[in-house]
């Protein structure tokens, strides 16, 4: 089990009668094991799972299809020994293309070389209904033990279901499975996949040519691999009085978490995090409290990383009231930081909303916004992924135009990738 | 189960801030400390250094983070005047005890001895049943007020007069009571224990000693407090380490506003 670090970054100073706490938590895991084999033994449980699913709707048809066969086939490489699989076709229904009698099969290398000649005869042909691949999904893998990953391919909207049916299928896989979703092309719908990440735990990207489409698969298993630890939780103490404003997993991404707690007691909840390797990420919490006199220090929050219903962890957010501006007035470089990449999100997508619905001066005010505060924070990924957007006149002062002609790829570039946050350079 | 109890009242869980409400348990470091936990009783008389904080009832410096007034014992968390901590040792009920229970055993510094100051070095050993001669077994109460034509005398300002203050009675129920405000560091346990908010800083820790003779009389003895000692509103404090003769109905003052008044039953 890896080593749980938490360290909290706020100013605790407040202004008389001020109620607002607000805390950056960062979480680093450290000197874990990793999946498969090498997990089997820890304290997740030992096992993991993996599922790959693709769309295999008629409009992958072509080079989509090409792209998708060789993608599955480099990640289903990527599955270490000992890790329970599957791979599975989806269409209008889904169903499990490998193991052949359905369920997982187990890592080897005989089963991964079968797998690999079972994507062969991925076709494309049919309609598309992701709820149902989630829903079958859910019910192979909500018995086995450790982490559940899913790997999910689409390249267009999902239309052969109604959206409240895809939604009761997200509800019915929340803390079964961890879902990574990718759109290849530029058809499918960002937001449909962003419910989907975000309800699962996953994340959300674009692979615009279906080239390469192979590699990120492979980094993407590779990445799961790397997780040993399944089922960590946040938990959030707050005292009596406190209302909590958000909590959001703010860096390697954009995650709000607010309405996914569960509830233990009046002033606990917990937060799902999914599954952790080596890694770190940041946490922004924002907690209200009922204001003390000066001089007045409470605990306004208390952070405990919880595993396996064990607290490996915790963090002190703090409040102390002082009538002290220059202590008070202080915002915390993280917080700042933070709130600012969180800005920078709802920015970009408030721009390009604005954008798609003709009202160009929104667009431009919002997206020279982004401008300004990609620059400002070193955020040159989004940047870049805006100046394909925008014609940026001074990124200082936020100046852009709109570019009369833009790149759907780079558009849903953009949209997908807007949640992507930097850190704080130390 | 729960560890700690905070500011507020609450039972927590944990000791570092409490589980309810927040508030942070084991008082704010700032706050002054006595070189040694001073009994329950609010800690060493003084102006406090560090922030500090009127008392809403009487106005006097507190140290930010007291629970109870310094002087006169208001509550600052409940908002209300303290009941007073209850002096241990040597206070009784004010009951004037039945004559049975007045203390046999009794025994006395021989006469013409009491103000030796061999027996000032240590008070508070045991009483030493020496001569055989018989205490006298009346019943002497002192009683304990705070006195405010005492405390106007004084003008010691900068010691509020508490607000509330209940008197408390003693019964002497040795041949000698030493008078003053205990301390655990200095192993200070008198029997007439003046500690306990609402507390008279004026009062020495050592302040005075009653001794009984054996004629029945009581001798009081200041070993050298440090802002003596007064008989019946006199302006001159009592010789330091001299036995003075003292009465029924006398009035022996110290500190700000302490009066002490000898009864015999």
């Amino acid at each position: 089990m890896p080593d749980f670090h938490l360290e909290c970054f706020q100013n605790e100073y407040l202004a008389e009668g001020a109620r607002e706490v607000n805390a950056v938590v960062t979480i680093t895991a450290s000197g874990g094991g990793t999946a498969g084999t090498d997990g089997a033994g820890d304290a997740s449980g030992g096992g993991s799972v993996e599922v790959i699913v693709i769309d295999t709707s008629g409009s992958m048809g072509g080079a989509k299809i090409r792209a998708a066969r060789e993608a599955t086939g480099a990640a289903v490489a990527a599955i270490k020994d000992g890790v329970r699989f599957a791979v599975i076709s989806g269409d209008n229904t889904a169903h499990v293309l490998y193991p052949p009698n359905g369920g997982l099969a187990t890592a080897s290398t005989q089963t991964r070389f079968e797998a690999q000649r079972a994507t062969d005869r991925l076709q494309a042909s049919g309609g598309t209904a992701i709820g149902s691949w989630l829903s079958l999904i859910t019910s192979i893998v909500q018995s086995e033990p450790g982490i559940k990953h899913v790997i999910l391919l689409t390249d267009g909207k999902d239309e052969h279901e109604s959206p409240e049916t895809l939604q009761a299928a997200i509800e019915g896989a929340k803390g079964i499975f961890q879902c990574d979703c990718r759109g290849v092309g530029t058809d499918w719908v960002v937001s449909e996949l962003r419910k989907i990440a975000t309800g699962l735990l996953g994340t959300v990207d674009i692979v615009a040519d279906p080239a390469g489409l192979a590699a990120d698969f492979e980094a993407m298993m590779t990445q799961a691999m790397g997780k040993s630890l399944a089922d960590v939780n946040i938990r959030l103490w707050t005292p009596q009085g406190a209302s909590i404003s958000f909590v959001k997993q703010v860096a390697p991404d954009l995650l709000d978490l607010t309405d996914r707690r569960v509830t233990l007691n009046p002033l606990s909840g917990d937060y799902p995090t999914g599954a952790w390797g080596d890694e770190s990420r940041d946490y922004h919490f924002a907690v209200a409290v009922n204001p003390g006199n000066v001089g007045d220090e409470m605990l306004a929050a208390r952070v405990s990383l919880v595993v396996n219903g064990q607290v490996a962890g915790q963090a002190l957010v703090k409040a102390v009231w002082t009538d002290d501006t220059a202590l008070s007035t202080k915002i915390n470089r993280q917080v700042a930081h933070y709130t600012g990449q969180a800005e920078l999100a709802d920015a970009i997508a408030e721009g390009l909303e604005a954008r798609k619905q003709g009202d160009m001066e929104t667009a431009t005010t919002k997206l020279g916004r982004a401008v300004q505060l990609a620059a400002q924070s070193g955020n040159t990924d989004t940047a870049k992924l805006l100046a394909k957007v925008v014609d940026v006149e001074d990124p200082v002062t936020g100046k852009v135009r709109m570019k009369s002609k833009v790149d759907d790829a780079d558009e849903m570039t953009l949209d997908t990738r807007s949640t992507k946050t930097v850190r704080v350079a130390r | 189960m729960a560890e700690a109890i905070c500011p507020n009242g609450h039972l927590s869980d944990t000791a570092d801030y409490c589980d309810q409400c927040g508030a942070k348990i084991g008082g704010d470091p700032s706050a002054p400390v006595a070189p040694a936990p001073e009994t329950p009783a609010p800690p060493a008389a003084g102006t406090p250094a560090g922030p500090t904080k009127p008392c809403p009832a009487c106005g006097a410096p507190n140290a930010e983070g007291d629970k109870f007034c310094e002087a006169c014992g208001y509550d600052m968390t409940l908002g209300a005047p303290g009941v007073p901590a209850p002096s241990p040792a040597a206070e009784t009920a004010p009951a004037a005890p039945a004559p049975g229970e007045t203390p046999p055993e009794a025994a006395a510094a021989p006469a013409g001895e009491p103000a030796a100051p061999a027996a000032m070095a240590s008070p508070f050993s045991t009483p030493q049943v020496a001569s055989g001669r018989a205490f006298a077994p009346a019943a002497w109460q002192a009683v304990v007020v705070a006195d405010r034509d005492y405390y106007d005398r004084m003008q010691a300002e900068e010691i509020p007069f508490p607000a509330v203050y209940p008197d408390r009675v003693f019964t002497l129920t040795t041949s000698r009571s030493v008078i003053g405000r205990r301390s655990t560091s200095r192993g200070i346990n008198p029997e007439i224990d003046l500690s306990g908010a609402p507390e008279d800083p004026g009062v020495s820790h050592m302040h005075a000693v009653l001794v009984g003779s054996p004629e029945g009389g009581w001798t009081i003895i200041d070993p050298g407090s440090a802002n003596g000692t007064f008989l019946n509103e006199s302006s001159d404090p009592i010789p330091n380490n001299l036995a003075v003769p003292v009465a029924d109905g006398d009035r022996i003052h110290m500190g700000a506003w302490t009066t002490l008044t000898l009864h015999k039953s």
